[in-house]
Formats: C-alpha cells, sequence, structure tokens
C-alpha cells in the first residue's frame, strides 16, 4: 500500500514560507485538501497565490515547510509526488507545433505511462474535455477557449487525484467560462482541487472551501458559511415584508434603535441596529407603518464581502512591525 | 528512467522537423559541405592529373589523405557555427514561453529532460555525419577508398558535434535568450580552439594540458583511423560534464525563480 492510501488529504501543506530574498511571499501557509473538496485560492494581486500553487506544484522550493502530494513529500519524493499532481499553470502555454491529440499522448509518457496507456489515456480525456472537434488540430490553430481545455485536458492525463489551476478561466468569454467551470465542477467529485481565482462568485459556485491570502498569510480558511458567520454582524438583519407601501414616514424611526435602513427590493429592507436586542422594536415600528413583515433574519455576508473586510482587516507586514 | 527521457526526445524531434531550424542547419551543412568536397576533389583530380603527366608521386597521396581530412576539418568548423542553432532554444525557448513550467511539474527529473533533448540534437547531427558520410562514401566508386577510416573519421565529427550539443544545452538553460545561448556556444567553442592553439606555444607542463584540451587534435586522431581511448575519454568526459551542469543550472530553477 502507497502512502497515497494510507493519507486521507490528497494535498497537505504545512508551513509553507516562500521568500524572495527579504520580501516574504508566502508567510507560514498551512492547509489541508481531502479527496472531493474543490478549495478557492483567493487573494489581491501579489498575496502569494502563485508562489502558493508553483510551490504545491514543485516548480519552487520552498524556503521552510513542507508539501505532501497523495501522501508523498515533495522534497523527498519528487517525482512520485508529481505523478500524483496535475497543474495548470495560469495563461498556459503549449507546445504549439504539436496536434493536440500528440500533445495529450506526450503527457502520458511524460506521466511514466506506456505507450499504450499514454495513448488510451489521451483517448478518455480528449471527450471529458470537449476537445473531439480539434483532436487532430495543431494546437496553434487552436482558440484560446480550446487551448484552455487542452491544459485542463493535460492534467487529467494519468488520472492525478490531486490538482492545482491556477486561474483556469482567465481571458474566456462568458460561454467559455461557463464550459471550463463545468469541467472543473465534474473534475471536484472525485479529486482533491486548489482553484486560484480572481473571480468571486465563480468562487462561491464552485468551492467547497475558500482560502483567502494576504501579504502571503492566510487570513481565512473555511467553508464560505463559515466565514460569513464569523464576520456576521449581528446588528444587520434582512426584514421580508409582503410590499413596500409609496408612502412611509421614515421620519419616525426610532433612531435610537435602527441606525440605518436600506431599501433593497420592494420586499426587503437591511436594518443596522445600535443593539441587537431592540429588533423587537424596529419590527414595531415598520408594522405601526403598515407594513406586513414576513420575516427577521440576520444577514449573511457574500464572499465578496467577506473577501474585502479580510483583507482590509489584515495589516500589512509593515504595517505590523 | 528511459521512458521519460523518450517521451522528452520524442516530443523535440517532432518541433525540430515541423519548425525550419533543423532543416535550415542540414542544408547550410549540405551545401558547404558539397562545396568543400567538390573543391577538394577537383583539387585532387588535378594534382593526380600532373602527377601523371609529370611522372613524379606526392607522399600520402590517397583519397583519405587528400579529400576526407581536409574535409573532416573544414566540418568541424561548420559545426562550431551550425550546432549551437540546434540547441539554443531547446530550453531557453521554453523557458522564455512558459512550457517549460509544464515540463518541468510532470514527473520527470531534470536529468531525463536533458539527456531527451540532447538525443533529440543528437540524432539531428547524425543524420547530418550520415548524409555527409554517404557523399564522401561514394568516393569509393571512382577510386580506392579506406572505408574503415572514413567511418572512425565521421564516429570523431559525431562525438565532437554531441560535445557542441551538450554545451549547447548549458548555455540554453542558463539565458532565457536563445540568440545570447547561441552567441555564448559559439564563443565558448572559438574560446576551446584558442586554447588548442596556444597549446603550440606554451611551455611544458602546461602544452601538454592545453594540447589534450585542443578539440581539433582529437578529432584529428580519429581522422587518421587511430582510435586513442583518451580522445573517446575526452570527448566522453566533455559531454557527461557539460550535461551534469546542464541539469544543475535546469535545477537551479526551482530554487532561484524571481517574484
Amino acid at each position: 500500500m502507497g502512502p497515497g492510501r494510507l493519507s486521507a488529504a490528497m494535498i497537505e501543506v504545512e508551513g509553507l514560507t516562500h521568500r524572495y530574498g527579504p520580501v516574504t511571499a508566502v508567510d507560514g501557509l498551512s492547509l489541508r485538501v481531502e479527496r472531493g473538496q474543490l478549495v478557492g485560492l483567493l487573494g489581491p494581486n501579489g498575496a502569494g497565490k502563485s508562489t502558493t500553487l508553483r510551490s504545491i506544484a514543485g516548480l519552487l522550493t520552498p524556503t521552510a515547510g513542507r508539501v505532501r502530494i497523495a501522501g508523498f513529500d515533495l522534497a523527498r519524493s519528487p517525482l512520485e509526488a508529481r505523478r500524483c499532481l496535475g497543474f495548470l499553470p495560469e495563461n498556459v502555454s503549449l507546445y504549439l507545433d504539436l496536434t493536440v491529440i500528440e500533445f495529450l499522448r506526450f503527457v502520458g509518457r511524460a506521466r511514466g505511462l506506456s505507450r499504450a496507456q499514454a495513448w488510451s489515456e489521451a483517448d478518455r480525456v480528449v471527450p471529458v474535455t470537449g476537445l473531439e472537434m480539434v483532436r487532430n488540430r495543431i494546437i496553434g490553430y487552436c482558440s484560446r477557449g480550446y487551448r484552455q481545455r487542452i491544459g485542463l485536458a493535460q492534467v487529467l492525463v494519468g488520472d492525478p487525484p490531486a490538482l492545482v489551476l491556477d486561474e483556469p478561466t482567465v481571458g474566456l468569454d462568458p460561454a467559455q467560462i461557463a464550459d471550463v467551470r463545468q469541467v472543473i465542477a465534474e473534475l471536484a467529485r472525485d479529486r482533491a482541487v486548489i482553484l486560484s481565482t480572481h473571480i468571486l462568485p465563480e468562487a462561491s459556485r464552485l468551492c467547497d472551501k475558500v482560502l483567502i491570502l494576504n501579504h502571503g498569510r492566510c487570513v481565512g480558511f473555511d467553508e464560505l458559511d463559515r466565514l460569513a458567520e464569523g464576520l456576521h454582524q449581528e446588528s444587520d438583519v434582512e426584514v421580508v415584508v409582503d410590499d413596500l407601501p409609496s408612502h412611509v414616514d421614515w421620519s419616525g424611526a426610532p433612531f435610537d434603535v435602527v441606525e440605518q435602513i436600506a431599501i433593497r427590493t420592494m420586499t426587503r429592507l437591511r436594518l443596522r441596529l445600535t443593539k441587537s436586542d431592540r429588533i423587537g422594536d424596529a419590527v414595531a415600528f415598520l408594522v405601526s407603518q403598515g407594513l406586513s413583515v414576513e420575516e427577521v433574519r440576520p444577514r449573511r455576508a457574500g464572499l465578496e464581502e467577506v473577501f474585502l473586510q479580510l483583507v482590509h482587516e489584515d495589516p500589512s507586514p509593515e504595517a505590523s512591525k | 528512467m528511459i521512458r521519460g527521457i523518450w517521451a522528452v526526445c520524442e516530443r523535440e524531434l517532432r518541433s525540430a522537423w515541423r519548425q525550419p531550424i533543423a532543416w535550415v542547419v542540414l542544408a547550410i551543412y549540405l551545401f558547404a559541405h558539397g562545396l568543400f568536397f567538390v573543391q577538394l576533389v577537383e583539387e585532387y583530380s588535378a594534382l593526380s592529373f600532373q602527377m601523371l603527366t609529370s611522372g613524379r608521386s606526392l607522399p600520402d597521396f590517397t583519397l583519405v589523405d587528400r579529400v576526407c581530412r581536409s574535409l573532416l576539418v573544414g566540418d568541424t568548423l561548420l559545426f562550431i557555427l551550425l550546432l549551437p542553432a540546434l540547441t539554443m532554444r531547446q530550453i531557453s525557448e521554453e523557458s522564455r514561453s512558459g512550457t517549460l513550467d509544464l515540463l518541468m511539474s510532470y514527473p520527470l527529473s531534470e536529468a531525463q529532460i536533458i539527456l531527451g533533448k540532447f538525443f533529440a540534437s543528437g540524432f539531428v547531427v547524425w543524420v547530418m555525419v550520415c548524409l555527409g558520410t554517404a557523399e564522401v562514401m561514394a568516393l569509393g566508386l571512382v577510386g580506392h577508398l579506406e572505408v574503415d577510416v572514413v567511418w572512425l573519421g565521421a564516429s570523431g565529427l559525431f562525438l565532437y558535434g554531441l560535445s557542441v550539443l551538450a554545451l549547447g544545452l548549458v548555455f540554453s538553460a542558463w539565458s532565457e535568450n536563445q540568440i545570447l545561448a547561441f552567441a555564448a556556444t559559439l564563443l565558448a567553442q572559438l574560446l576551446l580552439l584558442l586554447i588548442g592553439f596556444w597549446g603550440i606555444r606554451v611551455d611544458p607542463p602546461f602544452d601538454a594540458v592545453l594540447r589534450y584540451l585542443n578539440f581539433t587534435g582529437h578529432v584529428g586522431h580519429f581522422s587518421y583511423g587511430v582510435l586513442r581511448a583518451s580522445s573517446v575519454f575526452f570527448f566522453v568526459g566533455l559531454i557527461v560534464f557539460y550535461l551534469y551542469c546542464a541539469s544543475a543550472l535546469l535545477a537551479r530553477r526551482r530554487w532561484h525563480e524571481e517574484s
């Protein structure tokens, strides 16, 4: 039984640190990704996302820390670890003079498969990634969308249990983005996937967990709902009403209780309370104005809000010194 | 190990023949080699005619001495100029375009990548040497040719060619700029050529060292039909040393990549 079967986590990162001279690009990052999990890696530009992904892919040797892929230590057993990992770099570059099928067969051979296995693997991944139309086309003549798909296809050759995808939808048109997202969602069903993206709705739609990096440090790593709960301001509530009358006398609102009222839609209000236990007073005012209150619930922050708050709350390393 | 090397080699060969560079190098080599060959054969014919009419004979007047050996010297100089073009893009271009990231993310060691690329360009040089030698062998149809000596000379030229390729890979791994990689390989070869010439002028014991480093001398031994172990070790040692350096430079990328 190989190390891959002994370890539950397919991708394990412990205390990953990477310094470029005096600059610390990644600072003591730790994470675990299990089979069937899709983790989104988010962060502003220069947060250390690409350095993290390149370290996990074995392209960079970290200054400190350890990376294990399917139980194989990347420093001690680099070839075994890389055999279990598929990596899609940002702006993937491909061998433009090969045909799609030739390239995929090459990847199979480079992954240590026999000629017959490499050919059958190439044939297997072509329909999975929707490349049947361009199977025998020179890659240099393929569109950007197809090239991104070819990049995804090469990741799948050899069926590695762990995938690292760096900005897989960058530069694609909306239809292509939807296609690629669908492919990624299918891939993540039985693999451990780390997905780096700038597109927050993409992360919230696809990912089971998100890891937010800022200044090379992890400022949040959990399921999106839990991160939002952590940030949830008890004083913010959403009120669903039957219908909002055209004339409401807001001047009579108990401003000692309600700090802010925002009308989101014709049936939805957002209230910011000065004290969360005074919700009854606020609801009583709404009822007195003829509004039929159907539901009152604490407001849940979206990923964008979570992201911005975590990033802005985190002081820069220079500022914290 | 072998599977990975062969995978890289096969891909390199596909790319080499689909891009103009291998064809251009082959065409220039065959054209220049052909010109030398015709020139040398004409000179040989003219001297033969003079000897027949004058009744005098010249020492060492054989096809191997008068044509093949001179041709080998010309080929060696052609290799200095042409072979860096085969290796200049092998790593630097991959590094510049970003495909090296993909390649290095696969379960391939640096040595496998370097050896795969080396064998691919080595195959192109093997084709060059074979075609050039086939031209020389045609002389056997019209005159007496010491075939063993010709093949040994071709083997020496091939070994020398492999050493240039290995050196070219070092500079291709060193620089992302393929023109710089080409120029550095060319200059390094010219420097080695000069070192060989200095060997004649310096005093003992340095003359022996410098003469040993003179690759033209080693190719010369092969061209005389002499298979010296020291010459074989010289080229094999150089090739292994250069390939090791190229692998180390490639591995260094995992440690010293700029942000």
